[in-house]
C-alpha cells in the first residue's frame, strides 16, 4: 500500500482547535487514536455496523471507521473524551456505570455517544426512543437493560 | 460494480473536487464516486488498497456546495445528491411532499449511519432491496444526470436497470433526484419486512400511495422491492385496486397477482418460495394503510380496523 501526500487540515477535537499533516484517505478513527492518543473511541468491526467507534461530527454522530480525513476540513468532532468533560456528559457516564450498564466497556464509549446525543437537550427520551438512539451500536455483554436504566436515570437532568 | 472489484483489487487514489466539473474532471480516467460511502468503502476494503500513482480515482463530491439541500420545486421534491438519511428525516418539505422517503428513512441502517449516507448513494448502490427505491419506482422519480452535453432528467426504471448496475455513461454523474409530489390527500405507507428493525437488508418492501375518495381508492402508486433484479411498478396491480374500498377481499385478491409479477430468488435472508408467499401480504398491508392515511388526511372518519 503506497502513502499518499499529506495534507494540512484544519478541524475542532473535543473543543480545541487543531492543524494537522494527514493522509486525506486515512480513517478519522485512526487519526483520533494514533495521531493525538485519544483512545477512548474504539474499533469493533471497521465496517460501520457495530457503533464503537461512535463520535459526534457537527453534532451529529457517525462512526469514525467510515470517514475519510479528506473531507473534515473545518469540522468539530467530539469523542469520548469530549463528552466526559462535559457535566452532563460526565454524569451520564457515571450513572451508566452505576447501573450496572459495563461489562467489558467496550461498547461503552460509542454508546455513551448515541445516549449523549439524545440526552444533551435536557429532553426526557422514552425506553423507544432510547432504543432508537442506541440502535447503531451492540453491547454483547449486558443486554442492553441496564444501560438503558443508566440513561434513562440522567435524562431530563438539564443543558449541557 | 466491476470496476469497484477492480479498484479493490488492483488499487485507487482518493481525491476530493471541490466542484461538478472538478469531479468530472477527476473521473475522466476512470473511477467512482464517493458521496457517504458506506457502502462503496466497504466495496473497495478502504482504508486498504490505496495507491497514490493509480489511474482509478475515488473521488469524494461531499465537499460540493450545490449538491446539497432538499427542497420543494414546483411540483416536485428535489433531492441532492448530498441529502443524508439523516437531513430526509428532518425535513418538513420531504415530510410535505414524500413521506415515503421519510419512512424509507426511519427504517434505514441507524442512526450513525443514516448521518453519513444519501438517498441518491442508495438509488446509485442500486442494490435490488434498496429502501429507497420501491418508492422512488412508485412515484415515477427522475434522476438528474450532468455530463458533458449538459444536465437532463432520466426516469428512474431507465438508469436504474439491474443488481448493482446502473445505466450511466462514464462522466456523467448523477446531481440529485427530482421526485413529484403527488399533493393533499394522498397517504403513503412503505413496510420493511424482514429480521431485525436496524441495520438490516429487507427480505421483502412495499412502498404504497393510496388516494381515496368517496370510501374508494380512486388512484394508487405500488412499489415492491427485494423481489425482482430491480424494484417494481405494479401498475398492473394499481389498475386491479382501482376503485375498491381499502376493506374488501378483493383487494387481498389484486394483492395476490403480484406473485406473477416478481422474480425473488433464494438468498441468505430467504427463499424465493417465501418472498413469493409472503409479497402479497406485505403489499395488502401496506395498501391499506397508506388508505387509511389518505382518509385521516381528509378528515374522514376511519372505516375499518386495521388488520
Amino acid at each position: 500500500m503506497g502513502t499518499q501526500e499529506l495534507i494540512p487540515i484544519g478541524l475542532t477535537v473535543n473543543g480545541r482547535p487543531l492543524r494537522w499533516a494527514v493522509r486525506p484517505e486515512g480513517r478519522l478513527l485512526d487519526f483520533l487514536r494514533e495521531e493525538l492518543g485519544l483512545t477512548g473511541t474504539k474499533e469493533g468491526c471497521g465496517e460501520g455496523d457495530c457503533g464503537a467507534c461512535t463520535v459526534l461530527v457537527d453534532g451529529e454522530p457517525f462512526c469514525s471507521c467510515l470517514l475519510p480525513l479528506g473531507r473534515l476540513e473545518g469540522s468539530a468532532v467530539t469523542t469520548v473524551e469530549g463528552v466526559a468533560a462535559d457535566p452532563l456528559g460526565a454524569a451520564l457516564i457515571q450513572a451508566v456505570a452505576d447501573a450496572g450498564g459495563v461489562q467489558c466497556g467496550f461498547c461503552t464509549p460509542g454508546i455513551v455517544l448515541s445516549a449523549f446525543v439524545l440526552v444533551r437537550d435536557g429532553r426526557r427520551p422514552g425506553r423507544g426512543e432510547l432504543a432508537e438512539a442506541i440502535s447503531g451500536n451492540l453491547c454483547r455483554c449486558t443486554g442492553y437493560r441496564k444501560i438503558f436504566d443508566g440513561v434513562l436515570a440522567v435524562a431530563g437532568r438539564g443543558t449541557s | 460494480m466491476s470496476y469497484s472489484l477492480a479498484m479493490r483489487a488492483h488499487g485507487y487514489r482518493y481525491r476530493l473536487a471541490r466542484t461538478v466539473d472538478d469531479a468530472l474532471e477527476l473521473l475522466a480516467a476512470g473511477g467512482r464516486v464517493l458521496a457517504g460511502g458506506t457502502d462503496l468503502l466497504l466495496q473497495l476494503g478502504w482504508p486498504a488498497n490505496t495507491r497514490p500513482d493509480s489511474p482509478r480515482t475515488l473521488v469524494d463530491i461531499t465537499r460540493i456546495p450545490e449538491l446539497r439541500g432538499v427542497e420543494r420545486r414546483d411540483g416536485s421534491l428535489w433531492v441532492g445528491a448530498l441529502a443524508s438519511f439523516a437531513d430526509v428525516m428532518r425535513s418538513t418539505d420531504v415530510a410535505a411532499g414524500c413521506p415515503l422517503l421519510v419512512e424509507a428513512a426511519e427504517n434505514f441502517a441507524a442512526p450513525q449511519i443514516r448521518s453519513q449516507a444519501t438517498i441518491v448513494g442508495n438509488v446509485m448502490n442500486a442494490s435490488p432491496a434498496a429502501d429507497c427505491l420501491s418508492g422512488l419506482f412508485a412515484l415515477d422519480a427522475a434522476v438528474m444526470v450532468r455530463g458533458p452535453r449538459g444536465e437532463e432528467a432520466r426516469p428512474i426504471d431507465q438508469v436504474v436497470v439491474g443488481p448493482r448496475g446502473v445505466a450511466l455513461a462514464p462522466g456523467e454523474i448523477c446531481t440529485g433526484l427530482l421526485v413529484p409530489i403527488l399533493g393533499p390527500g394522498w397517504g403513503f405507507h412503505f413496510i420493511k419486512f424482514g429480521y431485525r428493525s436496524s441495520l438490516a437488508i429487507a427480505v421483502v418492501s412495499a412502498s404504497a400511495a393510496v388516494r381515496v375518495a368517496g370510501g374508494r381508492m380512486a388512484d394508487l402508486r405500488l412499489g415492491v422491492g427485494a423481489v425482482a433484479p430491480t424494484p417494481l411498478r405494479l401498475r398492473a396491480i394499481e389498475e386491479a385496486l382501482r376503485g375498491l374500498g381499502p376493506s374488501s377481499p378483493e383487494v387481498d385478491r389484486a394483492a395476490a397477482r403480484a406473485r406473477d409479477l416478481i422474480s425473488p430468488i433464494d438468498d441468505v435472508r430467504g427463499s424465493a418460495w417465501y418472498r413469493r408467499e409472503i409479497t402479497p401480504v406485505v403489499l395488502a398491508r401496506a395498501v391499506r394503510e397508506a388508505a387509511r392515511r389518505s382518509a385521516a388526511a381528509q378528515g374522514m372518519v376511519p372505516w375499518a380496523p386495521r388488520s
